[in-house]
């Protein structure tokens, strides 16, 4: 997680090098998935 | 698709015609540009189209369609810009409109014989997602790698032949604005017909699509990802434009700033078109004694200056959006305002659209045009007439001044200075109300989320900026021009027709207020008194609203001729002076509180609807517009009387 507007939403989250701001909503609607599978180094899965 | 507009019918290719002014020949071959938001799309297609590109709308939509002809040694080819998208799979109207496009589901447009993925060489791999979604098309597809420059410049090394032979298609590297690369790409666009294809298509299961693109990358660079130095200019910059303090300050100049430039900056180009104008007609006036005369000077002339006179702060306006666009700052403007406005169905970007319309709806609502989100753009362009706009000045500053004791409130504080704060402030908070309720009546239409890509921090080229000003600019002035030109002489022909003698012993001011009462205009205001009679507006305010259409402030001027005033500054007296039937007072407290709650309100200007009209590609909206803002006034101004005769 990056950095978060000055009133507190939206936040700006690293995507695949690019920088995104995504509002606090629309980012409890996002679904991380573990890519394991294919050899990805992330942690686990989180919403 | 638009949630505020049908879906296309899907139709046959070949029969093309665009909305809006812009067309496609059967026989040329149609590439479409297509690529991720910032990936330098824009830029690419203004570098090789030049002037020559036309902008229209998709047909029955907001969304811009852009396109221009290249003559490639005696082949032609129809380059399309189509709109950003980051997926096939689209979230929002814009995205839809790529989807429709490809498949060929818009309305009177054929799809495109070929593509030309535009990709950001600095995010390759992440643009690698929407490539495989291209390539699943299965149409003749070239890869056109931008900021190539910028990647070596981070310690970047990629093959463009392997990433070629990993993809199977073509794939060129350029840099837009400086132009290298552009010829290579001239002399692959000659033939689309026989670029390479893939011999397999990339696997669809998000999984498996994950391990092609890592082989892609690890074929074309020797490693599973783009190896970058982080953008330390990028960085350090935003370090201080988005800090929680500094930032909000910077955020407050640069807006200021921008405000300001569009307030006063523009002034002394507009005061002096608008006196040229003004000259010309006098000019035409000496020369072509009579009805024709008048006309030329005061229908066709003052069109015309009416349309330029805009230019200014239109021009003004568009080269601080595409600087702070280009420069990389929209984006963060955006994210910092953002929270306050979506509070209220907007979004960040809506801000700065809101803050020009303080100026002039006009250049606010061509300012909306940076918003992605078409509901979310047409709730701040509806929201845009109620920002107290420069042209009401004159009207409140006469009202206020002529019936509100000026004494002080509170140490500094004066009531007249109160009366006008308030006046704008009613007209901020009811703009932003209207926008919230606008946007909460078409979510049902479906919505999209708010998606703002900070993109790096970059110098703009001054041939970039003039393109996108020169766009704008030139499609205000053929689209909106011409209605603005044509309302202006019927307003005109309705205040100079039918012509009436008046009779004699009148003083000058007498006879021009006989002469416009009986006028079509003045029958009108006549007309019209029974419907604002409870507002307490009599046939001279009715007449002077009318005129008002050609621009808020000649309500001023006109309300002097049909109160006879000897000028616009003997007008308060006059005004004062006026009494009904009965001997009170015409224009007392109560009505002229009314009247000016009526201006805060109403959309009595012209030019915004017929800019309202272009951008929305629509008479739907501005329609809309005029009747809920007309109504709004009318209760909102019945309701201020009301209070004003108990109060006083």
């Amino acid at each position: 997680m990056g950095r978060r507007a000055p009133l507190g939403d939206p936040t700006i989250y690293r995507v695949r090098g690019a920088d995104v701001a995504v509002r606090r909503d629309t980012a409890r609607e996002i679904e991380v998935d573990p890519l394991d599978a294919v050899g990805r180094d992330v942690a686990g899965s989180a919403r | 698709m638009s949630p505020l507009s049908p879906r296309p019918a899907p139709t046959c290719h070949g029969d093309a015609t665009l909305d809006g002014g812009a067309g496609t020949d059967p026989g040329v071959l149609q590439v479409a540009l297509i690529g991720s938001p910032n990936a330098g799309k824009t830029t690419l297609f203004n570098a090789l189209t030049g002037l020559r590109a036309k902008t229209a709308n998709y047909p029955g939509i907001t969304v811009t369609r852009r396109e221009g002809l290249l003559e490639l040694d005696g082949t032609d080819v129809r380059l399309v810009d189509l709109p950003g998208t980051y997926s096939l799979d689209p979230v929002s109207p814009d995205e839809q409109v790529v989807a429709d496009a490809l498949h060929g589901r818009v309305a009177g447009i054929p799809a495109p014989d070929a593509l030309a993925m535009v990709a950001d060489a600095t995010t390759l791999e992440r643009s690698l997602y929407l490539v495989a979604e291209v390539l699943q098309l299965g149409m003749p597809t070239c890869l056109v790698l931008t900021m190539v420059d910028e990647l070596t410049a981070r310690g970047g090394a990629l093959s463009l032949d392997r990433l070629g032979d990993a993809l199977g298609v073509p794939v060129i590297g350029v840099v837009g604005h400086r132009g290298i690369g552009l010829d290579q790409l001239r002399q692959l666009l000659h033939d689309p017909l026989a670029w390479s294809r893939p011999v397999l298509a990339p696997p669809i299961d998000p999984v498996e699509r994950s391990g092609w693109i890592e082989s892609v990358l690890l074929r074309a660079t020797g490693a599973d990802h783009l190896a970058l130095h982080a953008d330390s200019r990028t960085r350090r910059i935003d370090a201080v434009l988005l800090h929680p303090v500094a930032g909000s300050l910077a955020f407050l100049v640069v807006m200021l700033a921008l405000f300001q430039s569009i307030f006063t900056l523009a002034t002394p180009a507009v005061d002096w078109i608008d006196g040229r104008f003004a000259s010309l007609a006098d000019g035409v006036r000496d020369l072509l004694p009579g009805a024709f005369g008048d006309l030329v000077a005061d229908g066709v002339i003052a069109g015309v200056g009416g349309v330029l006179v805009f230019l200014p702060q239109i021009v003004l306006l568009l080269t601080f959006l595409a600087l702070l666009e280009k420069v990389g700052y929209l984006a963060r403007a955006a994210f910092l305002a953002d929270r306050v406005m979506g509070r209220f169905g907007l979004e960040g970007r809506s801000f700065v659209a809101l803050l020009s319309s303080f100026a002039c709806a006009i250049p606010g609502i061509m300012a909306a045009r940076t918003i992605p989100n078409d509901r979310r753009r047409l709730a701040t362009m509806m929201a845009a007439p109620l920002m107290t706009c420069t042209a009401r000045l004159p009207v409140y500053t006469l009202l206020v001044s002529a019936f509100v004791t000026d004494r002080a409130v509170l140490g500094p504080l004066r009531s007249q200075g109160l009366a006008m704060f308030g006046l704008y402030a009613l007209g901020a908070v009811s703009g932003l109300v209207y926008a919230g309720l606008l946007s909460a009546a078409t979510r049902r239409h479906g919505t999209s989320p708010v998606l703002l890509e900070m993109p790096p921090y970059r110098w703009p080229t001054l041939r970039s900026i003039a393109l996108q000003v020169w766009d704008g600019a030139w499609s205000f002035v053929r689209k909106a021009g011409t209605i603005i030109l044509l309302t202006t002489i019927v307003l005109w022909a309705l205040l100079r027709f039918p012509s009436s003698e008046a009779p004699d012993g009148l003083t000058a001011a007498e006879a021009a207020s006989y002469e416009m009462e009986h006028s079509v205009a003045g029958a009108i205001g006549q007309g019209l008194e029974p419907v604002f009679d409870p507002l307490g507006f009599d046939w001279r305010a009715n007449v002077a609203i009318i005129s008002s259409f050609a621009a808020r402030e000649v309500f001023v001027s006109t309300l002097a001729i049909t109160t006879a005033s000897d000028s616009e500054d003997s007008l308060p007296d006059r005004l004062a002076e006026l009494r009904d039937d009965s001997g009170d007072p015409l224009y007392d407290g109560p009505t002229v509180a009314a009247l000016l709650i009526f201006f805060v309100y109403a959309l009595q200007c012209m030019s915004t609807v017929a800019v309202l009209r272009r951008e929305t590609n629509s008479w739907r909206w501005p329609l809309t517009a005029v009747g809920s803002m007309f109504a709004l006034a009318y209760v909102a101004a019945l309701i201020a009387r009301v209070i004003a005769q108990v109060v006083s």
